[in-house]
């Protein structure tokens, strides 16, 4: 069964619009993906979510690839096939000569997993944060300003982890069908 | 996975995924404020992301002694130090690029402590140098691998525009603070200039009228001066200025300024001072050139007796206080206090 209903621009109340413009304006996207329609029925709700990623997103400190990098991993970890070929897809949209299947490879090398030293670093954090967030340590915190990572920073790479969480549990208790233009990556 | 898989991954990831847009956001960053240290905080968070480097050090000379910033976990600190540490000094005297690595090196200079941990494979060191002068010199490290052939070329070009940055910023702030001091200080006694002390004067009566406390000003004249020119030469004038002057600056406390209001006239502005207050100050700064013969010329024997007479005036007691009329009764206490013998104070 059809867990959701999406609510499409032209059926959208008038606040539910201005969420779907500031989107479209914020991201450069002509459409409205299937994840912010199921939510179109509720405008408040479409805000909250909207807003918790522009601002995660979209400002701060961390460099948007990074942040698409770590929302990708998270949700590959957490099986998320929506958000992963989400984020794939953003991941591939900044780095064009990325192929869709070195991107594949990487979620499943396991062990053999390859990325610049402080990718790696970020990386291993947020699996180690979401695994268990009670058994991040001192330590953990120490390697990544190590590799020159601020407090803030990491604590901009946790809300990234966050956001990334929040958005799995939703798009996958709903079983959300992928927009046209995106590919399965899971 | 195979193993040139793994490298065009990683080169690809490096070069191309953060790079580009990380180096444009943080030469843009460093453009949009004047302030040396928010400008080091920034490259010291961003510049891991387009070229590895995570630690580093910039010391570029200051006008007296040096500025070094020292970037490492994502945080800047800086330092004015007056000389510089041996491997600074020893690379700054060198004015040549050189690749550290810390692994084969056995005999000092030492690089500093935040450049030497056990992962740091390489340390890269540019001196920049414009007109035979080096305007800043860069030790970056790297960490677990080498720095590549890009890194180096992004180490080398944002070296150099940072350095030219920060010293653009210290050339407009010395060129700015010589350009202040020169229309708002007398050239003579180095004292604030008319225009500058009244400004102060407005600037404080306001303050005094909005948060009610007394501000009071001392009128101060060097007495017989016009028979000090005549008699000894203007040097031996100019001399007495210069060293009255010194005199009463020495007393001045935070919060008061002081002016070179006429020819061998001063004016002392006194926060929160109350009327008994500005008495006292007054008696002491009478005594402070009347105690002490002023010397003259190169013999120590040639000396002067000079004294001032003041004149002053508060606040207290005036529901709106104004500038021209405080000075105004500074200036009648000043003159009582000349036609009463000199060498005195007058409360106005």
């Amino acid at each position: 069964m059809q867990r959701y209903i999406l609510i499409d621009y032209n059926d959208a109340s008038a606040e539910t619009r201005e969420v779907y413009d500031d989107f479209m304006r914020t991201t450069g996207e002509s459409s409205v993906p299937i994840w912010m329609q199921s939510l179109g029925h509720s405008a408040p709700l479409a805000r909250a979510y909207w807003e918790r990623a522009k601002g995660t997103l979209f400002s701060g400190s961390l460099p948007l690839p990074l942040k698409e990098m770590i929302v990708f991993v998270v949700s590959a970890r957490h099986g998320a096939r929506y958000c992963s070929a989400c984020h794939a897809q953003n991941v591939l949209s900044l780095d064009k000569t990325l192929s869709f299947d070195e991107l594949h490879s990487f979620v499943t090398a396991g062990t053999e997993r390859v990325l610049p030293p402080y990718y790696e670093q970020v990386v291993a954090f947020a699996e180690k944060v979401i695994a268990d967030a009670n058994q991040v340590t001192d330590e953990d915190f120490e390697n990544l300003m190590d590799e020159g990572f601020s407090r803030e920073e990491i604590c901009e790479i946790i809300a990234v982890i966050d956001l990334a969480s929040m958005f799995n549990i939703y798009t996958s208790a709903l079983k959300l069908d992928l927009d046209p233009n995106y590919r399965a990556i899971l | 996975m195979e193993r040139d898989l793994t490298a065009s991954w990683r080169e690809r990831t490096a070069q191309q995924l953060v790079r580009y847009e990380a180096v444009f956001k943080l030469l843009d960053d460093v453009q949009q404020t004047e302030h040396v240290e928010e400008i080091a905080q920034r490259v010291a968070r961003h510049w891991k992301y387009f070229a590895n480097v995570t630690c580093w050090r910039l010391v570029l000379p200051a006008e007296e002694g040096f500025l070094v910033i020292d970037g490492a976990r994502g945080e800047a600190h800086l330092a004015s130090v007056a000389t510089l540490d041996a491997w600074d000094a020893w690379h700054l005297s060198q004015q040549k690029p050189r690749l550290v690595r810390p692994a084969e090196l056995v005999a000092p200079p030492l690089p500093p402590e935040h450049l030497a941990g056990k992962a740091i494979t390489e340390i890269q060191v540019l001196p920049f140098v414009r007109l035979g002068q080096c305007t800043g010199l860069l030790s970056a490290a790297a960490r677990h691998e080498p720095f590549n052939e890009l890194d180096i070329k992004f180490i080398r070009l944002f070296g150099n525009h940072l350095t030219d940055r920060l010293t653009g910023i210290e050339l407009r702030r010395h060129a700015m603070n010589a350009l202040v001091d020169k229309a708002t200080r007398d050239a003579l006694t180095g004292l604030l200039n008319r225009g500058a002390v009244i400004e102060q004067l407005d600037t404080q009566l306001a303050r005094t009228i909005a948060c009610g406390e007394p501000l009071s000003i001392i009128l101060a004249d060097i007495d017989f001066f016009k028979i000090i020119n005549d008699n000894h030469g203007h040097l031996a004038g100019d001399q007495v200025l210069r060293e009255v002057s010194r005199r009463l600056r020495a007393q001045a406390f935070s919060g008061d300024s002081l002016g070179r209001y006429g020819g061998e006239e001063f004016l002392f502005v006194l926060s929160a001072c109350s009327p008994e207050n500005v008495e006292r100050a007054a008696e002491r700064f009478r005594r402070i050139v009347a105690d002490t013969p002023v010397q003259i010329g190169p013999d120590p024997h040639q000396v002067l007796n000079v004294t001032i007479s003041l004149g002053t005036a508060s606040t207290s007691g005036h529901e709106h206080p104004r500038l021209e009329a405080l000075i105004k009764r500074a200036d009648d206490a000043l003159y009582q206090s000349k036609g009463s013998g000199r060498n005195r104070v007058t409360v106005g």
